[in-house]
């Protein structure tokens, strides 16, 4: 198994975009929402899938977000990280409120602080290993020569060297979702947003990837990741339970 | 660099839509370039003289007789030179020829009579040598003077091995009075098809008020508009009206830009033809959207996923159209290769429709052409596949996106694009059956004679023929002499043959008519022909006599009239009446009357003429046509039974007057020949897009065609629900195009033949051939949803 070298610390409350910085945040909040709603319309009425969200996450922390299929557990992930821009309520994002940002500074606050593992792994199918990790740095506008580095470098903590010119199709589950972890920190984020990390692995697999996030954790990375596992949640240290859109138990 | 790269491994890893597109693109875009380096040339490329924006055309004109653009009178050119202050110069010209003779065979080469003035209103020197003096313009006009010519360039290297120690030098000719004096420059644009250029006699005849048959030139001073000029010389036009009633009564002056009259109605059919191929590029990139479309939609995960990783809106914008634009600049590429092709079909096709062709080349122009619509086409559809990202990124990403919505968006997307494919093809089609009913009633028009089986070429007398008994005598031993080769059966001599050369016309009068108002004077051709020319041709006599050997100088004086100038201007027959053409004093009179030919080609119409006997009037130039069962074959004998006559006299424009008569239709041909190919490519496109549309349809509803036949639909009954829906979307394509093809054809009218722009069989052939074409291409996939196993398609869902 790989050992990461080290991880997206965070040491300060970021201040970009722009001067919006919640003076009601403190230094160690990750994350604050506060009523965070979403809903859509249906002929029989408004349908909710989140409903008065108040969540509170601390730096450091390896939050694992459970409940039942349809309670909403995805869909407040991905508004944490910012892929869902149709919600209501307010989200401060390390101080930052993001209900007050344009879409195209929501993008830039994502770019800067998260990373994202998805379940089905989503490595573009025409890269190689190598170039799948460079995605992020080259929508980060680094000059070529540092993005080179740094994907050497993330190649060889994940002692994934030897696949870097392998496509998708000719790797593993649990090597695609390796790279997956590996594309979703090449960037240093402060965040790991994780989507059912393990959904498409056996078992085997599935603690080898569990394994690496307590490791990235123990080394300082705020992860939160959404599991249907009791087994996979016993990695973090905290668990919200969501039921029809509600928190209800932490 | 990178974008690039990966565009072209995707690319490669989808060869199927790689080269439908690239060839697709290639097609419209080779299509287009070709036609853009045509428009470039003849439209938008200066005329390769000075100042050529400077240069106009002068011609006469008569409303009246709906004469726009008529030769004009050297004497009426010479009043303009003095009396006008537009012009730097001002010149004329007219047509000339001479024969070399000496190193084989005689050759009639095709010249140019000019005043010393035209080559500094072109803004051209000789290359060697010098241009004409106004004294050798002067003894132009005296008889026996020796003639200096300037050779073209082509000529002086075709025939006198580009000698430079030709100048000063008599070269031999048939008259053997000709000197060279220069020699233009290889870039010189010639006039027509002259190669060498002489000066213009200034004789008696040519400064009295008598006769039109040459052109006006003139270079505008600086500041001085075409408007300008033209008040300037219809102001001296009629003065003259005044002052000659009887010759100019009627007649004014037309100045013209050189460029928009060697550009002529050419403008209008490039206009034509660009819209084609502009439309048929439109189809093709239709064809090539609708894959990118599809396309998009499989990469509707990607597009989520780089979002995710942080791809901005520009940059997904620069990952779909860096793909995009490689495909459209291969086939931008590819199509350069399928422009210089289609140059070349186009040249050979366009013959007399189109000026400037000797002048047409792939330039930096119409390649800049070729490489922008490349990049628009690319950005196109770079944008088409961009527009259809996702916009619900996180169901996408959990694998739950709107597919069934961004679906049936696709599919209308992709209908629509189908229908304006249809409409557009309708359009094609419906201007495609104009130009061929057009075809066909020109096909079906009487030209008067039976050219089938007829040669005909051209032999030009030596000035030692300078009597008319001199003359007759030649003709006469010709005449019998390729009579008696075997095989032939008629030998006809006249000055000229119907769609061949055009010859003169005049004003006449006839005995016992009223006489006519100055300027209202009826009008003829005039031919002059032997005893055998009618029966040669297969023209009939309608009454009278026809022309007999007896009709020599010294009997009395005859022609014959046609049928038109007998019943329109004579009331009747006319046989016995007398006749007074302009230019001859001396009355003749009308011994037959014959059948109408129409001289001036299959859809001009039939015009008075008069026949006179070539004895009495025949001149250096004459036209022979012999009627034989195989003419081509019998060229040899003809030449060497010339030869044995008179080995001086040259023998050209040698052809078959069947061919003759076809050839007449190239300019109508033309836009029918251009416009079928694309009419085709065109209901091919359609036809793609109607079986992409259905096919895409047909796999959305694949559960549905399961459960309608899980509860006992038959095979026709699937087929009938998916053909219907794609008759629909054929019938309302055709519709809306059979609406456009109403107003757009009107354009055509000018190509057309007895056929009105809106005529309702070219439009329901149109409309009928593309719907039953994209039946025909909905048939496939609906015999494929016929076959849908149930169970597998429910299994699926």
């Amino acid at each position: 198994m790989m050992m990461p070298g080290e991880s997206g610390g965070v040491s300060s409350v970021t201040k970009e975009p722009g001067s919006r910085t919640s003076k009601t945040a403190d230094g160690s909040t990750v994350i604050r929402t506060r009523n965070l709603e979403k809903s859509f319309s249906t002929r029989a009425g408004q349908t909710w899938v989140l409903r008065r969200v108040d969540l509170q996450i601390q730096e450091g922390e390896f939050v694992s977000i459970m409940g039942p299929s349809g309670a909403g557990k995805s869909t407040l992930l991905s508004i944490l990280g910012l892929l869902d821009q149709s919600w209501a309520g307010e989200y401060e994002l390390f101080g930052t409120p993001v209900h007050t940002l344009k879409p195209k500074d929501r993008i830039e606050l994502s770019k800067k602080l998260i990373g994202f593992v998805f379940q089905q792994y989503h490595l573009l199918d025409n890269l190689t290993v190598q170039e799948n990790l460079d995605i992020p740095l080259s929508y980060r506008n680094m000059k070529g020569s540092e993005r080179a580095a740094a994907v050497a470098d993330t190649l060889d903590r994940f002692q994934i060297v030897g696949k870097k010119d392998l496509f998708p199709n000719q790797l593993s589950g649990g090597q695609q979702q390796l790279v997956g972890v590996a594309r979703a920190l090449i960037a240093k984020p402060k965040l790991l947003l994780a989507d059912e990390p393990t959904g498409n692995l056996h078992s085997d697999q599935g603690r080898e990837i569990m394994g690496l996030f307590k490791k990235l954790n123990d080394a300082g990375t705020t992860i939160i990741q959404v599991t249907h596992s009791e087994e996979n949640a016993k990695y973090g240290n905290r668990v919200v339970r969501l039921r029809d859109g509600w928190i209800v138990d932490e | 660099m990178r974008d690039i790269r990966l565009a072209l491994r995707a690319l490669s890893k989808s060869p199927g839509f790689t080269a439908v597109a690239v060839v697709s693109l290639a097609l419209g875009i080779g299509a287009n370039t070709a036609i853009f380096s045509l428009v470039n040339t003849v439209l938008l490329r200066p005329l390769p003289y000075a100042e050529p924006d400077r240069i106009a055309i002068i011609w006469e004109n008569n409303f009246p007789r709906h004469r726009e653009r008529n030769v004009v009178n050297p004497a009426n050119w010479l009043e303009w030179k003095g009396r006008n202050d537009v012009f730097s110069d001002i010149a004329l010209s007219s047509w000339s020829a001479l024969t070399l003779t000496g190193g084989g065979a005689p050759e009639r080469i095709v010249g140019r009579a000019v005043t010393a003035s035209l080559f500094p209103v072109l803004g051209v020197r000789p290359a060697i040598g010098r241009a004409f003096t106004p004294a050798e313009e002067a003894a132009a006009a005296v008889r026996g003077a020796a003639t200096p010519v300037i050779l073209s360039d082509g000529l002086w290297r075709r025939r006198f091995g580009a000698d430079p120690g030709i100048l000063g030098q008599p070269i031999a000719t048939s008259d053997g009075r000709a000197v060279v004096v220069g020699v233009l420059p290889r870039r010189f644009r010639p006039l027509g098809t002259e190669e060498y250029w002489e000066p213009f006699p200034f004789t008696e005849r040519a400064r009295s008020f008598s006769g039109r048959y040459a052109v006006g030139w003139g270079r505008l001073k600086s500041g001085v508009t075409f408007e300008r000029a033209q008040a300037a010389l219809s102001t001296v036009a009629r003065g003259l009206e005044r002052e000659h009633p009887d010759f100019d009564t009627g007649w004014g002056v037309q100045v013209i830009p050189l460029a928009k009259d060697v550009v002529g109605s050419s403008r209008f059919l490039l206009l034509i033809l660009f819209s084609t191929v502009t439309l048929v590029l439109a189809m093709a990139c239709a064809n090539v959207a609708s894959l990118v479309l599809s396309r998009a939609a499989g990469r509707r995960r990607e597009f989520a996923i780089r979002i995710a990783l942080g791809a901005s809106r520009a940059r997904l914008a620069r990952h779909a159209m860096t793909e995009t634009l490689l495909l459209s600049l291969a086939g931008g590429a590819a199509g350069i290769g399928v422009a210089v092709w289609g140059l070349k079909v186009l040249v050979a096709a366009a013959g007399d429709a189109i000026p400037r062709l000797e002048e047409v080349t792939l330039d930096g122009r119409t390649l800049a052409f070729a490489l922008a619509v490349s990049c628009v086409v690319g950005a196109l559809l770079g944008l088409a596949g961009w527009w259809r990202r996702d916009r619900d990124l996180a169901g996408e990403l959990r694998g739950e996106g709107t597919r069934s919505t961004s679906d049936a968006r696709s599919l209308h997307v992709r209908a629509a694009l189908a229908g304006v494919q249809i409409a557009t093809a309708v359009v094609l089609l419906a201007g495609t059956g104009l130009l061929v009913r057009s075809m066909g009633n020109l096909r079906s028009v009487d030209p008067g004679i039976d050219p089938t089986g007829v040669l005909t070429f051209q032999v030009d007398m030596p000035p030692r023929y300078d009597t008319p008994e001199k003359q007759s005598a030649f003709l006469d031993q010709l005449s019998s002499g390729i009579g008696s080769l075997p095989g032939v059966r008629s030998v006809g001599i006249g000055s000229s043959v119907p769609f061949g050369n055009t010859d003169t016309a005049t004003r006449f009068t006839a005995d016992g008519l009223p006489d006519p108002p100055a300027g209202e004077e009826p009008v003829a051709e005039v031919r002059r022909i032997d005893a055998r020319y009618l029966a040669t041709l297969g023209i009939p006599l309608v009454a009278g006599r026809g022309l007999t050997d007896a009709d020599r100088p010294g009997a009395p004086s005859v022609v014959l009239v046609n049928r038109t100038l007998a019943r329109q201007i004579l009331g009747g027959n006319g046989v016995g009446r007398r006749l007074t053409v302009r230019y001859e004093p001396a009355s003749v009179e009308i011994v037959g009357v014959v059948g109408d030919v129409r001289l001036g080609g299959l859809d001009a119409d039939v015009r008075p003429a008069i026949y006179y006997p070539v004895r009495q009037t025949s001149s250096g130039a004459m036209t022979v046509a012999v009627r034989a069962s195989h003419g081509a074959a019998l060229l040899p004998a003809i030449r060497s039974e010339l030869r044995r006559i008179d080995p001086d006299v040259p023998m050209d424009r040698i052809a078959d007057l069947d061919r003759m008569m076809t050839d007449s239709l190239g300019p109508r041909r033309f836009p029918m020949y251009f416009l079928a190919p694309f009419s085709a490519t065109a209901l091919l496109l359609a036809a793609v897009g109607v079986y992409g549309v259905i096919s895409l349809a047909v796999s959305q509803r694949r559960r549905e065609i399961g459960v309608r036949i899980a509860l006992g639909a038959a095979p026709s009954d699937v087929l009938r629900l998916v053909l219907t829906r794609a008759f629909l979307l054929a019938a309302l394509g055709a519709v809306a195009g059979t609406a456009v093809a109403l107003v757009a054809t009107r354009a055509m009218r000018t190509l057309l033949f007895r056929v009105a722009p809106g005529d309702p069989v070219a439009l329901a052939a149109g409309a009928l051939i593309v719907v039953s074409i994209a039946l025909l291409a909905a048939w496939l996939p609906a015999r494929r949803a016929t076959r849908t196993d149930p169970m597998t398609a429910l299994k699926q869902e």
